[in-house]
């Protein structure tokens, strides 16, 4: 059968996740036509439905039954890392005709209208010149693109000790009320860390990706607690939101349904290869091609293209989940937000050279529920001991990918494999941040339960990519600085897969910023 | 337009007269003892003559009357003001509430609980109420005043409750030009509005910077709240003036959930965050011509 053939003078980007709108608004604001090629996946109908029958009322009103529907279902097969929205787990859901052999990985790739960020932590942090070390790339190259992106999000952060090393970049924030758990912490972490000699710790607020109440007729985050499950007011940020804003721009063009088996380009432009509901069908542009399709689907995308290496390695931020027993009051669990609440980061050589990120949770019942879900056999305290279960506090630590396990991607007879490859740093890091860690928290009133950490499987905590290190030589395996595989002239990678590394904390604000900042600088004329 | 004023005599009163005043607005005080010609005479609980209130476009009602202490606060503030709020109502006179962010759903404090019953009121009769946080300025009174003075004699502050409970600030002018804004709207909003700077503060973070901005070091002390209130209250009992209420110490332990806080109507007027240029201004307390 002969494959459907369309031509366009629009750049095409693949994909609708932040990389994906970050790079589009970048091209919209320089004037360039954008064509969005995305499988774009739904939710399924009862979700949808179940996510407007909540929204339409306040959480006073909202009935029994939809709450019960609601409450947090783990996917089948689904791993620590993963959430639901509304009870649906599109965003890590694959369409029938693309088949990957994760093994025992915690990798996926979503096809979902908005990616992973459907169901993400919506953290917001840049990278220092620290982080930005592998980078070929410094702070200052992505200044401008940070506050850029930031206009694309609500922005909920305030200034603190934290903006010293890691600039605000917008003076369009809002921040959420603060729980009285987090005022506790902050300033407990402060009285700590003015008695040390060493300063290896740096700490604020969590800085979101929420839409806060602001005092100019904005309504924003109602603290109803549910954030884990999908926000039915879309007060937390997805790219999917940003989308549907771009669909009233003139120079934008959405096709959904279609999903990308390959790439190629040629003299006279690049064409993209895929799939859409009525068969095999393929779109020509003249202009230029932006992969944002994530680390797992741009590479599944260049092997099938042949344009890298057969192996690809994946990088991954290891990622450790930890709970605690915080020595003081507690809220009542529903008068917060039940995202990250502070932010801290532990710059100790004794653990590793790298800074380890943590970001500290308020307890609530559906960490309850998770935290069961990952220790099975202790389910029977759980529900014998409520009272002290509202004092656990999740903590999430973030390593370096150099002192983390990584994957590799290859083809397998066409299908993509990915297998788990270890790195003997790792427990050697991890016991070292252990054994600093728990004193530190100790001290401001976080006492470890160390046997119930659970360190994920690689891949798990959703930090990956630089699986196509931009690197200032064109080495086969590597991107240039706008993210061109070596060789490619016209096909640029803008998701996290052109990362120089996968330092610890949050990811995307900087996968955006560098999307942002490939689609500013490429030439929109004739590739040079 | 003609706007009639309870309470005009206090911190907030003043500055919401004087702005609506230097707005273009005649003013006229409802006060207990009226001082001057164009003010006239009120007193929480009394019947309202029909005169007082007969030539005036709206009322802003800003009176209480701090004395009552405990649970007379509700006869003598709540059913106080009913008649006045009632009286203008029915005379379609446009009612302006100022109430507290002590004021919420399930509030503790016989304040806030007279302050809702008074915003349900003013609400049925088509009025508009907002809820102001710790109001600060040059000339400020209240919490604010007491906390300041206390900065700078160099006393040890008391923190009560841990001093991490949010607690909203209010700038005065804000409060002023949102009065204003409320007089003359032709929309009013029928939710309450909140009248304070979007994010709150803590109590502590507020002591500490009033003492960076006025240069002093500060020392906190942490009290445990019963302890504070219950010695308050044995004062009040034995009818001893404190210059802090155990009603307010209630207040400040038991803030406003966060989500009731972010249900409240956004205020039409911007209000900032704390800022020692706001306040730490001697320019305003000059006596006007």
């Amino acid at each position: 059968m002969n494959a459907r053939a369309f031509d366009t003078d629009r750049v095409i980007v693949i994909g609708s996740g932040p990389s994906g709108v970050a790079a589009t608004s970048a091209l919209l604001g320089r004037g360039a036509r954008v064509l969005m090629l995305d499988a774009g996946h739904r939710a399924d109908p009862s979700s949808e439905a179940l996510k407007h029958r909540l929204s339409v009322t306040l959480p006073d009103h909202w009935q029994d039954a939809d709450i019960a529907s609601w409450k947090f279902k783990p996917p089948t097969g689904s791993t620590i890392g993963q959430k639901a929205w509304f009870g649906s787990s599109f965003a890590y859901d694959p369409p029938p005709a693309v088949d990957v052999d994760y093994g025992q990985t915690g990798f996926r790739s979503s096809f979902a209208l908005g990616g992973f960020s459907n169901v993400w932590g919506a953290t917001l942090l840049p990278y220092s010149e620290r982080e930005l070390r592998d980078f070929p790339l410094t702070g200052t190259d992505l200044d401008c693109h940070y506050q850029a992106v930031l206009q694309l999000l609500p922005y909920s952060a305030q200034y603190d000790r934290l903006s010293h090393r890691y600039p605000l970049y917008s003076s369009n924030y809002v921040p959420l009320q603060a729980s009285r758990f987090s005022s506790v912490l902050i300033h407990r972490l402060a009285r700590y860390s003015s008695k040390q000699r060493r300063n290896i710790l740096e700490f604020g607020r969590a800085r979101l990706a929420v839409r806060a109440t602001t005092g100019e007729r904005t309504s924003g985050c109602i603290y109803c607690g549910r954030c884990l499950d999908g926000c039915p007011y879309d007060h937390i940020w997805s790219s999917a939101q940003s989308v549907r804003e771009f669909a009233d721009h003139p120079n934008f063009k959405y096709v959904g349904d279609f999903v990308v088996d390959s790439v190629s380009e040629d003299a006279t432009g690049a064409t993209v290869i895929g799939r859409d509901r009525n068969g095999p069908c393929q779109w020509h542009t003249d202009a230029r091609l932006l992969l944002a399709a994530g680390a797992v689907g741009s590479a599944r995308i260049l092997l099938n293209s042949r344009l890298v290496p057969e192996t690809l390695v994946f990088r991954d931020s290891q990622t450790i989940f930890a709970p605690f027993f915080w020595v003081g009051r507690r809220d009542i669990s529903t008068d917060s937000t039940t995202l990250a609440e502070v932010f801290l980061s532990l710059n100790d050589p004794r653990i590793s050279h790298n800074s380890v990120q943590l970001q500290v949770y308020p307890s609530n019942d559906s960490l309850g529920t998770r935290a069961q879900q990952a220790m099975p056999h202790l389910a029977f305290l759980f529900r014998r001991l409520g009272w002290a279960f509202s004092h656990v506090v999740p903590v999430i630590a973030y390593l370096h990918s150099e002192d983390s396990d990584s994957a590799s991607a290859r083809l397998c007879s066409g299908r993509l494999t990915l297998r788990e490859v270890e790195n003997p740093r790792k427990e050697q890091v991890m016991s070292a941040l252990w054994r600093r860690l728990l004193p530190t928290m100790a001290r401001v009133g976080l006492v470890s339960l160390p046997r119930l950490a659970v360190a994920a499987k690689v891949g798990e905590g959703f930090h990956f990519g630089a699986s196509l290190p931009m690197g200032l030589d064109s080495a086969p395996g590597t991107s240039d600085l706008l993210g061109r595989p070596s060789g490619c002239k016209r096909v640029h990678v803008v998701d996290s897969s052109v990362l120089s590394s996968v330092p610890g904390g949050p990811i995307t604000l900087t996968v955006m910023a560098n999307a942002h900042r490939i689609a500013s600088t490429v030439e929109l004329e004739e590739p040079e | 337009m003609k706007v009639g004023i309870t309470g005009a005599n206090g911190y907030v009163g003043s500055r919401i007269r004087k702005q609506l005043g230097s707005a273009g607005h005649e003013t006229v005080g409802l006060l207990r003892r009226p001082s001057s010609q164009e003010d006239r005479q009120f007193t929480l609980g009394a019947p309202v003559s029909p005169k007082v209130i007969q030539d005036l476009d709206a009322i802003v009602h800003a009176a209480w009357d701090f004395a009552a202490v405990g649970r007379s606060t509700m006869s003598v503030n709540r059913d106080g003001s009913l008649p006045l709020i009632r009286s203008a109502a029915s005379q379609g006179k446009r009612v302006i509430l100022v109430s507290s962010m002590s004021s919420f759903e399930g509030c503790r404090s016989w304040y806030g609980r007279a302050k809702l019953d008074l915003e349900r009121a003013v609400h049925d009769g088509g009025g508009a109420c907002f809820r102001a946080g710790v109001v600060f300025g040059p000339a400020a009174g209240g919490i604010f005043r007491a906390i300041q003075s206390a900065v700078q004699e160099g006393t040890t502050v008391p923190i009560f409750g841990g001093g991490h409970q949010p607690l909203s600030v209010s700038w005065d002018r804000a409060v002023g030009d949102l009065t204003e804004h409320l007089v003359g709207t032709k929309d009013l909003p029928n939710r309450t509005i909140l009248a304070a700077h979007p994010a709150p503060m803590t109590l502590r973070s507020l002591v500490e910077e009033i003492g960076v901005a006025t240069g002093h070091d500060v020392r906190m002390v942490s009290v445990n709240w019963r302890v504070g209130w219950f010695a308050l209250r044995l004062l009040e009992l034995a009818r001893r003036s404190t210059s802090f209420r155990s009603d307010s110490l209630m207040a400040l332990t038991h803030p406003m959930p966060a989500r009731q806080r972010a249900l409240l109507e956004p205020s039409p007027v911007a209000f900032p965050p704390l800022q020692a240029t706001l306040w730490h201004t001697n320019e305003e307390l000059e006596p006007e011509e």
